[in-house]
């Protein structure tokens, strides 16, 4: 499976990226990191050509023993990491569009996956029909 | 467990009557920390001391379906309605 995701590594910040608390940009937060603390965050918004966070999407972003950074969410489970912010969301988005596409390829043969599947479709979808066939098009 | 298609290699188990279990392998160099850790042992539902066990084989897979059936954690409740 070829997926769509080259532009997701060009810049992380262009994610729309909240903080949970104030609605402020990610930035405003990036000196405010300590060790071992936890930073929540929203996405929201498009995340690759073809598909968008529809629903804001709480992510916690936070810093292991070894500096690297965790991104992950309580919702799906997903998780991403890197060896600074950005990397750990870019990780974290790849591997959620990657969840998507697993989800969307077994959820006509099961039913969990079917269920999992129209969950997450109430966060993330497709952007348009023309982002949609952009993705079935590199699929095939 | 199956391997799944990806850019990241994910993992899928599935136990009868139970949503698939799917893991990814994290893009880490060197060794894997509490917090990285601690998302891989969430995806499996299962706690740190269990997934220690299952590390260190003291605990095997049947120990883990049983688990995973009997008390998963975080629990599906995602997924069962």
């Amino acid at each position: 499976m070829n997926l769509s995701i080259n532009q997701a590594y060009a810049d992380s910040m262009r994610f729309p990226l909240f903080g949970a608390t104030a609605l402020a940009p990610l930035h405003r937060y990036d000196h405010a990191v300590e060790k071992s603390s936890i930073i929540q965050a929203y996405l929201f918004g498009d995340i690759t050509n073809g598909l968008v966070v529809v629903q804001p999407l709480q992510i916690n972003i936070e810093q292991d023993e070894d500096h690297t950074f965790v991104v992950d969410d309580d919702v799906f489970l997903v998780y991403g990491n890197g060896t600074d912010q950005s990397e750990a969301i870019n990780d974290y988005v790849i591997s959620m569009i990657e969840y998507y596409r697993l989800l969307e390829k077994n959820a006509a043969t099961n039913p969990f996956d079917q269920r999992q599947f129209s969950y997450l479709q109430t966060y993330i979808k497709p952007k348009t029909q023309r982002g949609y066939n952009a993705i079935q098009a590199d699929r095939d | 467990m199956s391997l799944e298609e990806a850019d990241h290699t994910w993992f899928r188990l599935e136990i009868a009557g139970l949503p698939p279990i799917r893991t990814k392998v994290p893009n880490h160099k060197g060794d894997i920390r509490d917090k990285l850790e601690s998302r891989i042992y969430k995806q499996l539902r299962v706690k740190k001391p269990f997934f220690h066990g299952l590390m260190d084989c003291t605990k095997l897979l049947a120990d883990y379906k049983k688990q995973v059936r009997e008390d998963p954690y975080p629990p599906f409740s995602v997924l069962i309605m």
